[in-house]
């Protein structure tokens, strides 16, 4: 079983070091921005916040650093987790090295339930539409796959091709019929993904979301592993292979759809951190399912920081450097694995 | 197909050729008078665009190409109108009432072919495209003169000029020599008008936001608000960014702390929506501005540098006076 420790010697000195990037980006959310707010403002703004006895800060401030930063910054943090250990359980149940988050359509019924929330004149209720967009797409998604009967691995991939497909020229449509420039900015905004301003009621549904789901999808990690056997092996060991596949893509889904209602579809989080968490850590799900979740919460942490500070007053969609960041490192993976793969 | 069936189109060129209408076998321009003859010439937007006679039929593409037709008097010869972004005005209605509007977005070419115009007047450059009415190369061949207005020519980006009154102006003159009208009155009225405007004292910090729930699109400084906001005396919050609109981070404009804020208003995105959204927003509905509702109010023909740009400030500043 070498191929599985590969990872192992690695682990300790990689952990401590992954949970320092998180402490410290978690740290960065709330202290650094445009507003160029003092930092011991940001500590009193917490602070009181928190409830504890603080310094005054204006109320300017304080809704600053713990109504938009700091919710935005455990926003990222929650939805990048998501994301990187939903990519990791697509990957492995379809046992297909490029499966992410949005394989079943997600992302795009996501768009469309947006778009028509905005083109409806409640732009505030983009998330919801959303939210509804991408279960409609997963229902759609596993109806097609299930038509036949039996669900192959290669069937829902198939359908979620269809149904993303379905979804992008919907959303082209509304937006051609929509025309208004005002509609390309906000739509573009949420297709490259852009954290919403929606303060802690979404920062406490990213963290509820991920502590409701995440743990039964960590402790079940051996189970997917098995899928890296085929399903023929699975069921002789007496698992249903099918229903459990059924299962994981369903609580996944769930909670991606999640994700894209707050953030709009942010790409590569899913696809890459969990290869980086192989590289890192070695294969198997019970080391790759939490380090994925790790590396997406720090990439998207730093992410979000960089979309607000990097071109100062202008804010970038965050999902353009997710993308800028992330394709380059998929890339050098892919030579990677080429290169192992021929030694 | 053989060669024989050009054979019209060849007689027709050689005919156009001998009667001097060809490209570049025109007369100088500047050298017609408002009500002569001789074919004019206007180079918009980077492309030379020939009228060899006052357009008869005109299909006015957005509200701010209505506007400048009614101002200019020429409101009879609009055939169709398209993606008017307000209501059309009550004292426009008269006119217009036989006047169908054939699209809420750019309409297609074969809709607007049906109307056999002669000209067509766009709002955007991106009115004019593959897909909506057409390339305007294109619709020249077909004998249709195009115009977009020069505030919205479609390289205006990052580095476009600071928008000033001199381009509505320049647009009211080009359409004079196009309709061999003098259009001069229409620009010395505007220009009293716009003397007539007095900025207030020491003026509040001031928003001018566009859109956006996630991101907020706002007014930097050099586009047509930023230019209405210094003639009003108001200080841009996003004044900065040498961009005339630009996506900036919510804490941005919060930490700004505007005084006042100017919301656009448009049927596709109204002013009641925007300020739902301003008060939605956990640190913008901290602002007093927000709290207390201390919102301006303009339309997005308005706020686009129009011929209904310096009427609004006159408005403007009466609203921010009285």
């Amino acid at each position: 079983m070498s191929a599985k420790n590969d990872g192992a010697p690695w682990r300790v000195p990689v952990t401590l070091i992954l949970v320092g990037l998180a402490v410290l980006g978690l740290a960065l959310g709330p202290a650094v921005g445009p507003a160029g707010i003092h930092l011991r403002d940001v500590v009193d703004a917490i602070l009181g916040g928190l409830g504890f006895p603080a310094g005054e800060v204006s109320p300017i401030t304080r809704a600053i650093v713990w109504d938009l930063r700091l919710p935005g910054t455990v926003t990222a943090a929650a939805v990048g987790a998501i994301l990187g250990m939903c990519g990791a359980v697509m990957q492995a149940v379809t046992r297909n090295a490029l499966a992410d988050p949005y394989l079943l359509g997600l992302s795009s019924g996501a768009t469309v339930g947006a778009v028509t929330a905005f083109l409806a004149g409640a732009s505030l209720l983009m998330p919801v539409g959303a939210f509804a967009g991408a279960l409609v797409a997963l229902a759609l998604t596993l109806t097609i796959a299930h038509a036949g009967g039996r669900a192959s691995n290669a069937s829902i991939i198939l359908a979620g091709i269809a149904v993303s497909a379905l979804g992008a020229a919907v959303t082209s449509l509304l937006i051609f019929r929509a025309g208004s420039s005002n509609a390309y900015q906000e739509i573009i905004g949420w297709l490259l993904g852009s954290i919403q301003a929606n303060g802690w009621s979404g920062a406490g549904l990213a963290v509820v979301s991920l502590l409701v789901f995440g743990p039964p999808v960590l402790a079940s990690s051996r189970l997917l592993d098995g899928f890296g056997l085929g399903d023929l092996t699975m069921e002789s060991l007496g698992i249903p292979a099918g229903v459990v596949r059924l299962a994981f893509l369903c609580a996944v889904s769930l909670l991606t759809a999640v994700a894209v209602s707050l953030s709009g579809a942010i790409g590569f989080i899913g696809l890459v951190m969990p290869h980086i968490a192989r590289l890192l850590v070695g294969r198997g799900n019970a080391v790759v399912l939490p380090y994925s979740a790790l590396l997406g919460a720090i990439f998207l942490t730093y992410a979000e920081v960089g979309s607000r500070t990097l071109v100062q007053p202008e804010q970038i969609p965050v999902g353009v450097i997710t993308a800028l960041a992330g394709a380059p490192v998929f890339g050098l993976l892919l030579i990677r694995t080429q290169f192992v793969g021929a030694r | 197909m053989s060669l024989l069936s050009f054979r019209p189109l060849v007689v027709g060129l050689a005919v156009l050729l001998a009667a001097g209408c060809a490209p570049g076998g025109s007369p100088a321009p500047d050298a017609s008078s408002p009500s002569g003859t001789g074919e004019v010439v206007i180079e918009n937007c980077g492309m030379p665009v020939s009228f060899p006679a006052s357009p008869q039929r005109i299909v006015a593409i957005k509200s701010t190409s209505v506007d400048m037709l009614f101002a200019l008097g020429l409101a009879d010869r609009i055939v169709a109108t398209a993606f008017l972004d307000e209501e059309v005005p009550p004292e426009y209605r008269e006119v217009l009432r036989e006047v169908p509007n054939i699209s809420d977005n750019a309409p297609t070419q074969e809709a607007l072919l049906a109307l056999k115009p002669d000209f067509i007047y766009a709002g955007w450059a991106s009115n004019l495209s593959v897909g909506g009415p057409g390339e305007r190369a294109h619709l020249d061949r077909l004998g249709i003169g195009t115009y977009v207005s020069p505030v919205a020519c479609e390289d205006a980006g990052a580095d476009s000029p600071v928008f000033n009154e001199e381009i509505v102006f320049s647009e009211v003159a080009e359409l004079g020599r196009i309709f061999r009208i003098d259009a001069s009155g229409l620009v010395a009225s505007q220009r009293e008008m716009l003397a007539s405007v007095e900025p207030v004292v020491s003026g509040p910090r001031t928003l001018w936001y566009s859109s956006g729930t996630a991101t907020p699109f706002v007014a930097g400084g050099t586009g047509a608000p930023a230019f209405m906001m210094r003639h009003l005396g108001l200080d841009n919050v996003v004044a900065e960014v040498a961009k005339p609109w630009v996506s900036v981070a919510w804490e941005v404009v919060a930490s700004r702390e505007p005084e006042l804020i100017v919301l656009v208003d448009s049927v596709w995105n109204t002013k009641a929506h925007k300020a739902e959204v301003l008060a939605a927003n956990p640190a913008m509905r901290q602002l007093p501005a927000v709290a207390e509702s201390r919102y301006l109010s303009v339309s997005f023909a308005e706020g686009a540098g129009s011929i209904t740009t310096i009427p609004a400030l006159v408005r403007l500043a009466g609203e921010l006076t009285g």
